[in-house]
């Protein structure tokens, strides 16, 4: 388990290392004139330009660039946009909102995910089963900003929801944006649990926990599905990294001053620094549950914690 | 509690009320078929044995013949579809299992009838400890605290011969080996104290070696504990020793019964004929090894009259078109048309080879 | 981002591949497939829809007689009528003809980014299946690397640095970050198909790695891999309409998503403009994934 964990710490490592400065070098140095990628057309005051060369030490080689960046991000000294705004600031400000929506989406997801999942694999083959497939593959095939646009359309259309949910802090107001976010992962986790509960309901090890005389409530929610679970969740933690990124689409639509919504805002504006810092600090989340999805892995199987 | 604050060696050994003559168990002309997309399979065809108290009865037949089936509609865990049990009875101590509710049903497994699986890996669960899975039964049906349950486990495992149990407790299938695996599945089927065991080919997935320890193991077991036995296997080399009566099954019918000694000495049926000598014997090293030819028929077409017919070296006309009954040769039976003259040794074989 | 997950596990489809032994039963594997295939209604829909799509693309004439580009703003938002099928958006184009000539856009992303993502998947996969060793490490760790940026992250960052015309910008980001679990799917086909007996007797003979790797080898690995990219392709699709909905995908060219994204933006009680659009996404993005997964389905031999 220990061995394990290292080592998925150590290739967690350097793909961070390689993820970011990927993502760094696709910002600053793909692009002939660094200053022009940060601050897209607007032109720049001869202060604001040097003020960019201080702050990113393009004056630098890049690898040293780099190295100041991360060392930045990592301290959560995240610097100024081009308008002279803190990022941190405006990180500070709209995170809560993005865990709010995220953390709906989540709730949604593995209740109602696993649940459903669950029912279906029971009733395999019947009429229920194949309407949920099909939702499910609908859903998963609508890009989530149509689902988005529509039912914020429809939600206006007749009042039935608000479309514009600004900084409320109305929990209520956040179902919709919620259910719209986890959509595409609600409908995988449905499939993604059935085909598994339907894989382990056939597997050896139930026949021997029901010739032991065991309820079948027991059987199928002790054993099979502790075993189904394993899947389902290290999918779902992925996800919920996922999610957070997602955030962009639902929050432009429901107007959520989120950290999407930053970043929309900012790739309009053409803001180099605040793109580069709010993707870097996703990518981080995301590696982050990654590895946790990981260390949960081996949690849940012990046939891989004790490999 | 009552049943286990006594040692599970000395376990009382009546298996309840004996209505007249009945048996502890008894198979009453059971049918099975499978229902799939590729057609109907009749895997059981009238299967009928008995097991009485304290007795092992060996079921033998290859690959495919049902032998797993039959024990499965036993236990009530035949899978559902696209398994469905059409024909027959299933008593236990007078009781049609087969009529019974569920809750009654689940009554009887584990704790009256208990099986033990061939491939201990994927029928332990792999993400509980053995410690607990072979508790669980313990805890959830005879109402143990968790501690006490653990304390029996610890014992079971002690019981079939586990080193260093108590510390093996928390250990997952996985970290076993196969043999010891084994042991784990004994001993969870001997944890409720059943009256009968089904051991479905315990030994099949093991090296030879471990094999015989298993096999010596199970037989000790169930003579202190008094257990009868329903020994599964296509090897009749195991079965001498251990076996009381012999069923030989072929196409999901019992073609051959008797008694261990009267079926090794003469067999009544030419399919276990074959059986007795594809197995090699120290006495007749010249000779070579003869195999049953052909295969066993495909199940969603048996063939008309005796299924063995046509990979039968004595058949005649009569076994290609009538359905042989089950003779009885005093104390035995056998489902050929000529047993009588196989068992005098007057049948000649029709041909060498076999039409196929 | 989250668009990634369109894709099938990638664990299904490389037990497919390894339940394949030789090419002999890989051939007569794909014959039966194809069977399966003409017999499924869903396989027949997607593919008849994808045979309209691709008319409307190549012949967007065909379908309307009107300019998509011919906008006047005296008919903003007027609603349907025999003259404009689906009626004006705001700007007062015909949004029926915006939609027939929407699906070229779409269509050449899709296609091009999955040719990219082909190329790069099944070099980089084969290397590393057939050589093993370093090669498979350091491909291994770029696959992490590329992993760990979620595909709609990943394309903004390089959207927004890259200065391209056309579909290509929004092709390239698709390619660069889309190769990865079809990489991973060929090379686990490669490592079975490896060990096939005629793969060693065929090394054995001397025949060198680039005839194995194009004669044995590939043939085996084709049918998980065109699976995976026939779903990748319409996940493609809706990655590239999110983007322009997000207004950094196509720029210039007349696009479902960046329409959705007009009609959204401002007025919220005209149906028109966002229904008919995204109606005609999402079933260009269904027929692909429900291809694939009849694809998948027809090839998969646990489920015969
Ligand atoms: N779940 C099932 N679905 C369909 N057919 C089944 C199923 N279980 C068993 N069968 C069929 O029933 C027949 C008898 O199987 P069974 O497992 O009883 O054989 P067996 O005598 O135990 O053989 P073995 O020695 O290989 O264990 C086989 O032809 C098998 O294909
Ligand atoms: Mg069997």
């Amino acid at each position: 388990m220990f061995r394990y964990i290292i080592r998925r710490l150590l290739q967690m490592v350097l793909a961070f290392f390689g993820t970011t400065l990927l993502v760094y070098w696709l910002m600053f140095a793909a692009s002939g004139d660094p200053i022009a990628a940060l601050a897209g057309e607007k032109p720049l005051s001869p202060s604001v330009r040097q003020a960019l060369i201080q702050e990113f030490h393009l004056d630098q080689p890049f690898i040293v660039q780099y190295l100041y960046y991360m060392r930045d991000l990592l301290t959560f000294d995240l610097g100024v946009n081009t308008s002279g705004r803190d990022i941190g600031q405006i990180v500070a400000t709209a995170w809560p909102y993005t865990l709010k929506l995220a953390f709906i989406a989540f709730i949604f997801v593995v209740v109602v995910g696993i649940t459903l999942g669950v029912i279906v694999a029971m009733k395999r083959g019947g009429v229920f089963d194949t309407v949920v497939l099909l939702l499910t593959l609908i859903v998963i095939s609508i890009p989530v900003f149509v689902i988005g646009s529509t039912l914020a359309l429809f939600g206006a259309k007749w009042g039935l929801w608000t479309t514009n949910v600004g900084g409320s802090g109305k929990l209520l107001a956040y179902l919709v944006p919620a259910l719209v976010l986890g959509s595409l992962s609600l409908a995988t986790a449905v499939r993604l649990t059935r085909s598994s509960v339907g894989e382990n309901l056939r597997a050896d090890y139930v026949r021997t926990a029901k010739s032991k005389g065991l309820k079948r409530s027991r059987v199928v929610g002790v054993h099979v599905l502790r075993n189904s679970l394993i899947p389902v969740i290290t999918f779902l933690g992925i996800e919920l990294g996922g999610l957070m990124g997602g955030a962009i689409v639902t929050e432009k639509i429901f107007n959520i001053p989120g950290i999407g919504f930053e970043l929309a805002k900012a790739i309009g504006l053409e803001d180099g620094p605040t793109v580069v810092t709010i993707v870097s600090l996703l990518v981080i989340v995301y590696l982050l549950m990654n590895l946790l999805v990981d260390v949960l892995y081996a949690v849940l199987d012990p046939r891989i914690r004790y490999e | 509690m009552g049943r286990h604050s006594q040692s599970i060696v000395e376990k009382e050994s009546s298996p309840g009320p004996d209505d007249g003559g009945g048996h502890l168990l008894e198979v009453d002309d059971l049918y099975v078929e499978f229902r799939t997309g590729e057609g109907v399979a009749k895997v059981i065809n009238g299967v009928s044995y008995h097991l009485d108290a304290g007795e092992t009865l060996a079921v033998l037949g290859e690959s495919g013949s049902g032998k797993s089936v039959t024990a499965q509609a036993i236990m009530g865990i035949l899978d559902s579809p696209p398994g469905f049990v059409t024909g027959g009875r299933i008593l236990y101590q007078g009781k049609d299992l087969l009529k019974v509710g569920e809750a009654e049903r689940r009554a009887v497994r584990g704790r009256e009838i208990s099986i033990i699986f061939q491939d201990a890996l994927s029928a332990l669960n792999p993400v509980f400890t053995v410690g607990w899975q072979i508790s669980e039964a313990l805890r959830k049906r005879e109402g143990l605290s968790k501690k006490d349950a653990l304390e029996r486990a610890v014992e079971l495992m002690e019981l079939v011969n586990i080193p260093a149990a108590r510390e093996r407790l928390k250990s997952y299938p996985h970290q076993f080996s196969g043999g010891m695996r084994q042991r784990v599945m004994i001993a969870m089927a001997l944890a409720q104290q059943p009256n009968v065991v089904i051991a479905d080919e315990p030994t099949t997935a093991l090296d030879v070696t471990v094999q015989a320890q298993i096999m010596d193991l199970l037989g000790e077991l169930r003579r202190e504990m008094n257990t009868a036995m329903i020994l599964i296997t296509h090897d009749l080399g195991v079965v001498a020793d251990v076996a009381d009566r012999i069923a030989v099954m072929y196409a999901g019918r019992i073609i051959e019964h008797a008694d261990v000694h009267a079926l090794y000495r003469s067999p009544a049926h030419p399919y276990t004929l074959g059986l007795l000598n594809s197995i090699p014997r120290l006495d007749d090293k010249g000779k070579t090894l003869r195999t049953i030819p052909g295969l066993p028929p495909n199940l969603t077409k048996i063939p008309s009259g005796c299924p063995f017919h046509p990979r039968c070296r004595f058949v005649r006309d009569v076994c290609r078109s009538e359905v042989p009954p089950s003779l009885d040769l005093g104390g035995r039976q056998s489902a050929c048309h000529f047993a009588r003259e196989l068992l005098a040794g007057e049948l000649e074989p029709t041909r060498k080879e076999p039409e196929l | 981002m989250s668009d990634q997950n369109a894709l099938p596990p990638a664990d299904s489809v490389v037990a497919l591949a390894e339940g394949e032994a030789g090419a002999g039963r890989a051939r007569s594997l794909a014959s039966d497939a194809w069977r399966d295939l003409r017999k499924n209604p869903i396989a027949i829909i997607s593919a008849v829809i994808i045979v309209i799509l691709v008319l409307m693309a190549v012949w967007p004439s065909l379908f309307t007689g009107a300019d998509p580009a011919a906008c006047d703003l005296s008919r903003s938002l007027q609603p349907p009528s025999s003259e404009a099928w689906f009626g004006y958006n705001l700007q007062g184009c015909d949004i029926y003809a915006r939609t027939i000539y929407g699906a070229k856009a779409s269509l050449q992303v899709g296609l091009y980014s999955v040719i990219g993502v082909a190329v790069i998947a099944i070099v980089l996969g084969m290397l590393a299946g057939y050589y093993g060793g370093w090669a498979d490490a350091v491909i291994a760790r770029v696959t992490d690397i590329v992993l760990g940026i979620p595909l709609l992250l990943g394309a903004i960052v390089i959207l927004s640095s890259v200065e391209l015309d056309g579909v290509w910008p929004v092709v390239l980001a698709l390619a660069l970050l889309g190769w990865t679990s079809p990489a991973r799917i060929v090379r686990s086909s490669v490592i079975s198909a490896k060990g096939q007996d005629y793969v060693q007797a065929a090394r054995m003979l001397g025949a060198n790695d680039k005839r194995i790797m194009m004669r044995h080898i590939a043939p085996n690995a084709m049918a998980p891999v065109i699976v995976v990219l026939t779903i990748a392709l319409g996940s493609f699709i809706s990655v590239e309409a999110t983007l322009s909905f997000l207004g950094i995908g196509l720029k210039g060219e007349i696009s479902w998503g960046a329409d959705i994204a007009d009609a959204t933006g401002r007025v919220r009680n005209a149906l028109g403009p966002v229904l008919f659009p995204s109606t005609f996404l999402a079933l260009t993005v269904l027929a692909f994934i429900m291809l694939g997964d009849a694809v998948r389905e027809a090839f998969d031999p646990k489920l015969r």
